[in-house]
């Protein structure tokens, strides 16, 4: 009897060596992969906006269809920080338009998207800042391996989380 | 004991030792992942912040003068701290949390510098009681701003000889202040100028100059793209005649001199149509290069680094006398310019280490903030031109606490002359080369100078309120040439050669000319103090 249970601890824990620590191992390295893959995506796009000062369907389109293939399912969250007019400086020297000194208010992905749809592009001006983020909303194979061995209540956060923020040229 | 036992025993040894060290392992990585996103997000609201300052003085018409800088260095650090906030934003920061975390921002200019950071704004008996308590600042309250700018400077004291302070500059100027005894007598001195290496046999007068064996005669009127409201209120886009003087740029129409301030149209007096239509801007460079050279060798020949005053240790190199080999003092290893960076180091990491070591008694945070040291790399950034230097300290990054700093240089703007920065226009096809591109000789009347600065694009908002663009020293079918500025694969200068030895050695007498002429012209056009005694 004794024997039969260590034969069996032996072989679960051996099953949990040969089977699910390769496999959480490897999702974290996938996980590590499209970490870097997703950053790159987020900075070229942001990169992409500041220089050209466009934000169009298009562009839109093609980030959101090459995150899509790195085999997740994101959650975009773009930002775009307008300057607005600086209505406090009167002096003979001013610009109303200086970057730095004006207040700024905040569009979002639903403004952003109306504004797509209607006209096909936003223009920005130089001083508007652009932020996007994209988090993981599928669950990962390292998260899914992770849950199967243990699941800590609550902790659902994304493996995956780039973010960038860059000033319109 | 059973083979199945020892099995278990070694894994029950193994497997949390490994999973330890796999825990372990995993914090490192992520610790060195933070710290490569934390310089990244570092260096992008740097660069934001360059880039701020960059447009907003490109666009200013006034961007030379004191209080105009130090506007467009303000709007620049709000640059910083919105595109850091807003980057930082994901991982729990606000705007207000991350100034604890700024110990100090440093805008290196070209002769001195200035760093943003915490103070204690302190008030007398007299102006507390002035202001009481109804007022938007209290006394004891600690706020940011920027520090009084600190020259690039150095004082010399030599008994009997001269006791002077000499500015230094990110290029060959200088100023000199203070007192040199002239025949037994003290004398007030202050003088300003670049320091050339002038050959024994270049003839400078009080109206003519030569320099290095290339006569420089006034140039013909320069024109270049300017938007503006008239007198009448009317929105123009002309092309005109100009010239800079003094950091303000003077437009003719042929009849009247105006300069432009925010677009508006202000009449001048002072410069007249025939000073535009024959720019001496050149030989005055040299000519104030030629006097300065004459007063330095007959008061301050043999003004040595022993001369320092207040020097603690080995902060400067033993260059012996500054000023011995004129000929050779342009070159980047001439004692002269060695000095000029030691001077400059010195002062930037003086008052960069107090400013950081004092953070401690402003910051909310427990760590001990400290100048990290700046590598060679890093100088040779700043000493090339001008330049933001960032620091973010004291963030827990799992192990470590985060300690970087961010240089990013501002190669485009209009407080510096460098050598590098004028173009060759050729008059024929409209495109602007590299003075080291090959073929740029033997091109008589057809090749003009320009101030790389001068093609950048300005904007205006016109009459219907949108903003217009337009480039000033830009044909409109002008080009860059591909082989020398876009690609730059067909370039005549060695790697191993200096921009000023192949001037010397390869380029004619008339390239030399169009190019020493260009480079005097901006250079005297810059706003600098002028005060001569």
């Amino acid at each position: 009897m004794n024997d039969i249970m260590i034969t069996i601890t032996i072989i679960v824990l051996a099953g949990v060596l040969l089977f699910v620590v390769p496999l959480v191992t490897m999702g974290d390295k996938v996980d590590d992969i499209t970490q870097s893959q997703v950053e790159a995506l987020v900075s070229n796009y942001v990169d992409e906006i500041r220089s050209t000062g466009k934000f169009t369907q298009e562009g839109y389109d093609k980030f959101l269809g090459d995150l899509s293939a790195t085999g997740y399912t994101y959650d975009v969250e773009i930002e775009i920080k307008v300057m607005d007019e600086n209505p406090g400086k009167k002096t003979s020297q001013t610009v109303k338009d200086k970057i730095g000194e004006n207040s700024s208010y905040s569009k979002f992905n639903l403004q952003i998207e109306e504004e797509l749809k209607k006209y096909g592009i936003t223009e920005l001006n130089p001083g508007d800042i652009v932020v996007v983020t994209a988090r993981n909303s599928s669950t990962s194979l390292s998260q899914q391996m992770k849950q199967f061995v243990y699941k800590i209540v609550g902790n659902d956060k994304a493996d995956v989380v780039a973010s960038k923020a860059g000033m319109v040229q | 004991m059973k083979i199945q036992s020892l099995a278990i025993i070694f894994l029950i040894i193994i497997l949390p030792i490994s999973l330890v060290l796999t825990s372990y392992i995993q914090t490192r990585i992520d610790t060195i992942g933070l710290q490569a996103t934390y310089d990244s997000k570092l260096n992008d609201a740097t660069y934001d912040a360059l880039k701020a300052y960059q447009i907003n003085s490109l666009n200013s018409d006034t961007s030379d003068y004191t209080n105009s800088k130090m506007r467009d260095i303000k709007a620049s650090v709000n640059t910083f701290f919105n595109t850091m906030s807003s980057g930082f934003s994901t991982l729990g920061y606000t705007k207000e949390t991350l100034q604890n975390f700024v110990p100090a921002l440093v805008y290196t200019m070209y002769d001195g510098y200035y760093i943003y950071s915490p103070y204690r704004n302190t008030w007398d008996a007299e102006t507390n009681d002035t202001h009481g308590t109804d007022t938007s600042y209290s006394n004891g309250e600690n706020l940011y701003g920027l520090k009084p700018y600190v020259y690039y400077s150095c004082r010399y004291q030599k008994v009997g000889r001269y006791d002077i302070v000499i500015n230094y500059s990110l290029d060959n100027y200088i100023q000199i202040q203070g007192y040199v005894y002239d025949n037994g007598k003290i004398k007030t001195v202050s003088r300003s100028g670049h320091l050339l290496g002038f050959y024994d046999s270049d003839v400078v007068t009080s109206t003519t100059a030569m320099y290095r064996g290339i006569n420089i005669t006034p140039e013909a009127a320069l024109t270049e793209n300017i938007c503006y409201y008239d007198t009448n209120g009317n929105f123009r886009n002309e092309n005109l005649k100009y010239i800079k003087k003094n950091g303000t740029k003077y437009y003719t129409d042929g009849s009247k001199v105006f300069s432009v301030l925010n677009g508006k149209v202000i009449m001048q007096n002072n410069v007249s149509v025939s000073e535009i239509n024959s720019n001496r801007n050149a030989i005055n460079y040299y000519i104030e290069a030629y006097e300065l050279q004459q007063f330095i060798k007959r008061y301050l020949g043999d003004l040595s680094t022993d001369d320092i005053v207040n020097k603690t240790g080995n902060e400067y190199y033993n260059a012996g006398k500054i000023f011995d080999d004129w000929r050779n003092i342009e070159s980047e290893t001439s004692k002269f310019n060695t000095h000029r960076i030691d001077v400059i180091k010195n002062s930037i990491v003086r008052n960069l280490s107090i400013v950081i070591s004092n953070f401690n008694n402003y910051s909310g945070v427990t760590t001990n903030f400290q100048m990290p040291k700046l590598t060679d790399e890093d100088w040779d950034k700043i000493m090339k031109n001008i330049s933001i230097i960032t620091f973010l300290q004291g963030i827990n990054i799992g192990g470590k606490v985060y300690n970087g700093y961010s240089i990013i240089t501002n190669t485009k703007n209009e407080d510096i002359v460098m050598p590098d920065s004028i173009y060759i226009l050729t008059k024929n096809d409209n495109t602007f080369h590299k003075i080291t591109e090959k073929g740029l000789n033997s091109q008589g009347d057809n090749i003009l100078g320009i101030y790389d600065i001068n093609i950048e694009r300005r904007n205006i908002e016109n009459s219907k309120g949108e903003l217009m663009y337009y480039y000033p020293a830009f044909p409109s079918n002008g080009t860059l040439s591909y082989g020398s500025i876009v690609s730059q694969d067909n370039i005549a200068k060695l790697p191993n050669q200096t921009l000023n030895d192949y001037i010397n050695n390869n380029c004619d007498d008339n390239l030399k000319k169009v190019y020493y002429t260009a480079l005097a012209r901006e250079r005297y056009g810059l706003y600098r103090q002028k005060l001569k005694i």
